[in-house]
């Protein structure tokens, strides 16, 4: 993923949060953006997961202008996005949250449950777990289950804002090992915007958003 | 298919939502159904009713129109008293010109009554009961010489008084035993003296066939009648020598006024049959008294009269007929219909409104998942088609519950409300039903526009759902 000269102010100011912002992003490496409150990360996550727009500059995705591609399509298919509060649909199952994710992203059939099933497995979510309704997950299961929805689809770019802002330590650890493992294990590209001290130090590359500038 | 999956789960997540989404529907679907029958019934009836019901009307003299053309003249009699003619006499209309009026397509069917004197050698006449000094003199037989000295005329002067010779001749050729009317009726409405209180049956029956007939108690009495028994009686001229029997079907009493009934004692020798019975006699000197044309409905009448003159009515006959039983009968279903409308309207509504206001609080509930699904990339069109689908199906299921209840209540509300009408099937009606399909058909629609304008108002920013909308 491509960032070009991007600059983005919101409707109605003038004032830009975000200056001519431009940066490669690997696959294979995770990635911890930080900064003070209100100097634009997460203006910058939801340029890059295609929820909104550049006032200026480009965002390329192989190569491909993200403006100009079917977003809806981007969203389900390209880029996984985990937020601090989950946001995961409430009144479902685990699992049916995991494999909505993957119909939308066009995966049908039976074989879709069972893959639910195993990736839940995986970050330590058991069957009889991923049957209950979210509510009736603790904070850090909740995490663990946005982040198998946000990869679900298969996407490449995994990109998660402030993801352990809610969690104890404990979980903020393991919530970590797995964006590790994403990254490492499974090559993608894992953006995480953070202000966790314990996160930085998992991350790869450390970039710092100061004055709507990103830099090393 | 993953839309529509999830569409039956939602439902059944939703419940509460859903329930309250379904009785509103339900509700209002139902007033509708409900309303719209009774709507569609009372316009049904009035239309019934219409057909049924007919408006009478009878040929009568255009008086004004014809005082105002033929103006009368005065006349100064031998005594030097002053009189006011009309020399001009209309032709009256006879049994065979009615028939022909009556061959119409404005006319729905044709009452008649007539008229003829009888003759008895067996049967005693009732009493006059006269006051005191007065008398009756029947002229009915009299002689030539007879009817001269009685009236103090010659011939030249009688022919004068009686209008023509036939009609001289008419009297000389009656029979001395004349002792009452005998009246026919094709139908028992024609009975005004029944219906407006001054005669009742008192026993008995109505005569519904011919050769059938009803008497006065007083001539019962006079001729020890019964029901069951039979009366002899001869036409009123001297030619008509055959006899018919009547058998006596019924007995009424006369509540005429004293003065009346008791100086016209003739009444009470009335005999009530049947037109057919009348007409079939064979008698001479039948009048036909008149024939009530009950025409379709109050439109038809200017039509018809003017069929009528053309068919040779005398100009200066016209129709005579009242629309106030007519409008006075439809009045109340009209109303009801129009009330029905009305409540049809409003609870279409009413229903609308409360159900675009619940889809907007919906949205506004379900403005979170919204968020989710289009950040996890679900295309507004999925989102929205999961939601429209949704919504019908909770309308399908109103529409067929209250297509059920509607069935269910519409037989005692609109027997309540209109009841027993006769002809009027007071089952749902196919178009109530088709009415409320339509609306539930087409609420999805109503609460999508609201949706997609609340959305545009209040939700959606220019490239789609914002990251702290999500959030």
């Amino acid at each position: 993923m491509v960032l070009k000269d991007i600059s983005y102010g919101y409707d109605g100011t003038e004032k830009m949060v975000l200056h001519n912002i431009s940066y490669v992003f690997e696959t294979g490496k995770l990635y911890c953006i930080t900064g003070a409150s209100g100097e634009g990360k997460t203006t910058l996550l939801s340029l890059m997961a295609g929820l909104d727009l550049c006032s200026c500059g480009e965002i390329y995705y192989e190569n491909r202008d993200i403006a100009l591609m079917d977003r809806d399509e981007y969203r389900s298919k390209k880029v996984g996005v985990v937020f601090q509060s989950y946001n995961l649909l409430q009144n479902v199952t685990a699992a049916e949250n995991i494999i909505l994710s993957m119909n939308i992203a066009g995966k049908q059939g039976k074989q879709t449950n069972k893959e639910a099933y195993a990736m839940l497995e995986k970050v330590g979510i058991s069957h009889e777990k991923a049957d209950r309704k979210i509510l009736k997950l603790s904070g850090g299961e909740q995490q663990r289950v946005a982040i198998v929805r946000a990869t679900a689809n298969g996407s490449p770019v995994l990109i998660a804002d402030e993801p352990t802002g809610n969690l104890d330590a404990d979980n903020e650890g393991t919530v970590m090992d797995i964006f590790k493992k994403i990254s490492h294990e499974e090559n993608k590209c894992v953006i995480v915007v953070t202000h966790s001290r314990k996160a930085v130090c998992e991350a790869d590359v450390v970039l710092k958003l100061h004055k709507g500038e990103l830099s090393l | 298919m993953y839309i529509l999956k999830n569409l039956w789960k939602n439902l059944r997540r939703n419940k509460g939502r859903n329930f309250m989404v379904l009785m509103i529907a339900l509700l209002t679907l139902t007033s509708v159904t409900l309303s719209f029958s009774i709507k569609t019934i009372s316009d049904l009836a009035v239309t019934r009713y219409k057909n049924s019901f007919g408006v009478q009307a009878n040929i009568t003299v255009d008086w004004e129109k014809f005082n105002n053309e033929i103006p009368p003249v005065e006349r100064v009699n031998a005594d030097g008293s002053i009189s006011v003619e009309q020399n001009y006499e209309l032709p009256a209309p006879e049994l065979a010109d009615y028939l022909k009026y009556a061959d119409s397509a404005h006319v729905k069917r044709t009452l008649y009554d007539a008229s003829v004197a009888f003759a008895s050698d067996t049967l005693i006449p009732v009493p006059n009961n006269l006051r005191p000094g007065a008398e009756i003199v029947d002229i009915g037989g009299m002689t030539l010489d007879e009817l001269k000295k009685f009236f103090n005329e010659d011939e030249a002067g009688l022919k004068e008084i009686f209008g023509s010779t036939e009609e001289l001749q008419k009297v000389m050729d009656t029979k001395r035993n004349c002792i009452g009317t005998l009246w026919g009726f094709t139908d028992l409405s024609l009975l005004t003296d029944f219906t407006e209180g001054k005669r009742k049956l008192e026993q008995g029956e109505f005569p519904g066939e011919q050769g059938e007939c009803i008497v006065s108690t007083v001539f019962a009495k006079q001729n020890n009648l019964e029901i069951g028994d039979t009366i002899s009686v001869s036409g009123p001229n001297k030619a008509d020598t055959e006899e018919i029997t009547l058998k006596v079907t019924g007995i009424y009493a006369d509540y005429f006024s004293e003065a009346s009934a008791a100086e016209l004692g003739m009444i009470y020798a009335d005999v009530i049959t049947t037109f057919d019975t009348v007409m079939n006699s064979g008698f001479h000197d039948i009048s036909v008294n008149d024939a009530t044309f009950v025409l379709n409905t109050p439109d038809d009448a200017p039509l018809f009269l003017k069929e009528i003159h053309d068919k040779g009515l005398n100009e200066y006959y016209t129709l005579a007929y009242s629309t106030e039983d007519y409008e006075a009968n439809t009045k109340p279903l009209k109303n009801i219909s129009r009330i029905a409308k009305a409540f049809t309207l409003a609870a279409g509504v009413i229903g609308a409104a409360i159900l675009l206001l619940i889809s907007c609080f919906n949205i506004r509930e379900r403005k979170y998942e919204i968020g989710v699904l289009r950040a996890m990339g679900m295309k507004k069109a999925g989102v929205a088609k999961g939601m429209v689908y949704e919504t019908l199906i909770l309308m399908f299921i109103s529409f067929v519950l209250s297509v059920f209840l509607g069935g269910v209540i519409t037989k005692p509300m609109t027997a309540a409300l209109l009841g027993n009408l006769e002809g009027v099937n007071q089952t749902l009606p196919p178009v109530a039903i088709l009415f409320s399909a339509c609306l539930s058909y087409h609420w999805p629609s109503v609460c999508w526009r609201g949706f997609v304008l609340y959305l545009r108002l209040c939700v959606m920013n220019r490239c789609g759902f914002s990251w702290k909308g999500i959030r």
